[in-house]
């Protein structure tokens, strides 16, 4: 695609003239077809897919060097608690983004300026437990911005405005929900996932009329007994079984599929509480959007005693495998594995270790891990790998269609797990033991660029230290991420080499994100207490 | 300035007058909130993981009680440290009393004369290294409050075999620029695109790591030479008894 064409779709342009007569409208269509608009950054990942791929390619390994800071957004309240984590969207020239804990703002995407904000009380007995206080960013659909607060509310505010069209209660903070994940818009429905899973609650999906707020379905990710996988649970232990849906999911329109990651059991550490193989955490599920229900599921890692949860982005992938072309869903686990899955029905392709595992001796036919002995946290504290915070965690993996690697950010960390004795207590942690992280010398990271049909490592940029951000890989050819040491970086997509790096002087943890302004490109990642945007020199 | 002790004694007597008794200091309680909130990243005991080890008498972002309670509160986003502010008062208190009772080594009576130590301090020139009550040169650890961080048996094997075991703090690199001259020093920071040393005469250099030609980290390599030739065997029991006096505030 050529740059020209991309000025006619940008900001400012013929496209936007047709969308301000009727006011600004992000429809359905538009999110499904985001690849053909790449000028906007509609939803979460930048597509339904969760491929966070912009094909913008203005940037290129070649003038990436030249990357300057257009303009930085300063939080308001840099006093306050948590992290920013939100990843902006884009569309009509209006940058919206959520700053800790959960306050919504809206910017001029071309010079930074604040338009307006809506800032929602943070109540004083508020329970953030196993988790930061953070948000991870809204979504768009028709002329509303939607999001969700610590204290497990929905909003849907006015785009134009920031006012409030409705709100919903999608949980109880008092036992420890919290909406911490950026909706997904898709056609007439908000789905939301919850927070709570180091707090034994029992977790579950729920979408939402997008016109209402009326709650159109739940998904409970705990089965009851009777109900298929009721009995990979023991006597009660289901109630308290966590599976927390903590991160945005994906959906393919075609297939009419939603596909999301499950979070760990409850408690995390002691397992003996709950023998059986504990469904649907740490699984992938398949959900039907107009009525909840469960189409097919993909458990990653069964009977999990070590917080691996498949809180990660479900990546769709359309390639070619064995001379047929597969839709496929392809994630890089907590667990260190990454995995290919047909998304058509769940069936297991492949799966393969992207960083260090001293877990599992690889996979069966049907992709159940082959666990290894001594393995368990126990009482005395036991060395395995990767740590409780993963091989990676929610932040972003990015895929290029163009090179086809799936790029990711992952962490070489072992942990020293224990176990101890945890009885439940509505409201507080449900843990039943700890870990001890092997920091130091012994943790570093690297971004790798894997194959994304096997998993083979095609390359990797080492880090000194474990990273805690997301990737995006661009048309031009090149990766942006981050580091929690502050840097923000450019590789080259097809070799790994650092063409470009910033230091924010922050630690950055959130994703990168593209869209353009009068045909210019543009990267966002927030760094410290700042959301900075660069772009090349005029 | 209060003595440490008697600032710990008032802020007690304050929550005692503001607090119902039975909420107070119930046993565990700290504990378990810390496996709940801190243990994360500080790691199981205050042992260290994501986040920096707690096992320290006097913790950087929280030099007292009051500012440790409010530093569990708000955070500290720019360290990557979340605030915890899912507890009541009676748990941060708890909480806050756990995290101080991870840090501090014990008084114990040691065979030297600290007086004798203080000398021969003196005369093996550690201060052309090291800070005591402001005065020394920084290039290694700051030791007025050491006796409170480190036990006797810690201070003797440090000063015998300073590289059996260095502090991840003050790990020791040797940084071959492209001018071929090696630089060695202490790590200050390294990230993917620069490295920051200190060397051994006090000064800071920074590099641009695609400047730099190799980068040599020694984790059994220290700047502090081994005493252990250098002092009788008396010599080094006094020098090992004032440092262990050495506790800051609590400094006789």
């Amino acid at each position: 695609m050529n740059r020209k064409l991309f000025r006619l779709t940008t900001i400012g342009g013929a496209g936007a003239l047709a969308a301000a007569a009727a006011g600004a409208q992000v429809t359905f269509e538009r999110i499904r077809d985001a690849a053909s608009e790449p000028a906007s950054w509609l939803t979460h990942s930048g597509d339904y897919g969760a491929q966070r791929y912009s094909a913008l390619e203005d940037i290129t390994p070649a003038n990436a060097a030249e990357l300057e800071v257009k303009w930085v957004y300063q939080m308001r309240d840099p006093g306050r608690p948590g992290f920013v984590e939100a990843t902006p969207l884009v569309d009509d020239g209006i940058l919206y983004f959520v700053e800790p804990p959960h306050n919504v703002t809206a910017l001029d995407a071309w010079t930074g300026a604040r338009i307006w904000s809506f800032d929602h009380p943070l109540p004083d007995d508020i329970k953030t437990i196993g988790f930061p206080p953070t948000n991870r960013g809204v979504a768009l659909l028709g002329d509303k911005v939607y999001f969700g607060t610590l204290d497990a509310k929905l909003f849907a505010l006015d785009a134009g405005s920031g006012a409030v069209r409705w709100s919903a209660q999608v949980g109880d903070n008092s036992v420890g929900h919290a909406v911490t994940m950026a909706p997904l818009a898709i056609d007439g429905k908000i789905i939301v996932g919850i927070s709570g899973g180091e707090a034994g609650i029992r977790g579950f999906v729920d979408a939402y009329d997008a016109e209402t707020g009326e709650r159109a379905w739940r998904f409970w990710t705990i089965p009851e007994p009777g109900e298929p996988g009721g009995d990979t649970w023991a006597g009660d232990s289901w109630k308290q079984g966590s599976g927390a849906t903590w991160l945005t999911g994906s959906y393919d329109a075609e297939l009419d599929l939603l596909y999301w990651g499950v979070g760990n059991p409850g408690p995390d550490w002691n397992g003996d509480v709950r023998p059986g193989d504990n469904l649907y955490t740490c699984s992938v599920i398949a959900l039907d959007p107009d009525t909840g229900e469960l189409v097919w599921h993909f458990q990653y890692t069964p009977h999990d005693t070590h917080d691996w949860d498949a809180n990660q982005m479900q990546v769709l992938v359309d390639v070619e495998l064995d001379g047929q072309k597969r839709k496929l869903l392809t994630t890089a686990n907590r667990n260190a594995f990454y995995y290919v899955l047909d998304r058509t029905d769940g069936s297991f392709i492949t799966a393969r270790p992207y960083a260090k595992q001293t877990w599992a001796d690889g996979m069966s036919p049907d992709g159940r891990p082959k666990v290894l002995p001594n393995t368990e946290p126990t009482e005395d504290g036991n060395l395995v790998y990767p740590s409780l915070q993963g091989a990676t965690n929610w932040y972003s993996p990015s895929y290029s269609p163009q090179t086809e690697l799936f790029y990711v950010a992952a962490r070489e960390m072992g942990a020293i797990y224990f176990k101890s004795d945890v009885d439940f207590e509505e409201g507080t942690a449900y843990l039943g033991g700890g870990q001890r992280g092997l920091d130091g010398d012994e943790a570093w990271g690297a971004i790798r660029a894997l194959d994304v049909r096997t998993g083979e490592k095609r390359w990797e940029f080492r880090l000194p230290r474990p990273p805690y951000a997301g990737l995006m890989a661009t048309g031009g050819g090149v990766v942006f991420g981050g580091t929690l040491e502050g840097n923000v970086f450019a590789l080259d997509a097809e070799t790994g080499a650092a063409v470009w790096d910033f230091q924010s002087g922050g630690p950055v943890r959130t994703n990168p994100m593209s869209f353009a302004v009068d045909g210019q490109q543009r990267v966002a990642i927030a760094g410290g207490n700042a959301l900075f945007v660069f772009g090349l020199a005029d | 300035m209060m003595p440490g002790g008697t600032i710990v004694a008032v802020l007690c007597a304050i929550i005692v007058t503001a607090l119902p008794a039975a909420a107070l200091a119930e046993p565990g309680r700290g504990e378990r909130v810390y496996n709940a909130h801190c243990s994360w990243c500080h790691g199981v005991g205050g042992e260290g993981g994501e986040g920096p080890i707690l096992t320290r008498p006097r913790l950087r972002l929280a030099p007292g009680d009051e500012a440790l309670r409010q530093l569990i509160r708000t955070g500290s986003p720019r360290n990557g440290m979340p605030g915890v502010f899912s507890i009541n008062d009676e748990e941060l208190a708890d909480l806050a009393s756990y995290v101080r009772s991870l840090g501090r080594a014990e008084v114990v009576d040691l065979p030297g004369d600290p007086q004798a130590g203080a000398a021969i301090y003196a005369d093996q020139g550690c201060d052309s290294c090291h800070i005591v009550k402001g005065d020394g040169v920084g290039v290694g650890p700051e030791l007025t409050e050491i006796g409170l961080r480190r036990g006797a048996d810690h201070l003797l094997r440090s000063l015998l075999e300073p590289e059996t075991h260095v502090d991840e703090a003050y790990r020791v690199m040797t940084v071959t620029a492209g001018d071929r001259v090696a630089i060695r020093g202490l790590r200050i920071r390294e990230d993917p695109f620069s490295v920051v040393i200190r060397d051994a005469d006090n000064r800071i250099r920074s590099f641009r790591t695609a400047d730099v030609r190799s980068i040599r980290r020694r984790a059994d390599s220290s700047l502090m030479p081994a005493y252990g030739g250098r002092m009788s065997d008396k010599e080094t029991e006094h020098l090992v008894a004032y440092l262990a006096s050495l506790r800051g505030e609590d400094s006789p």
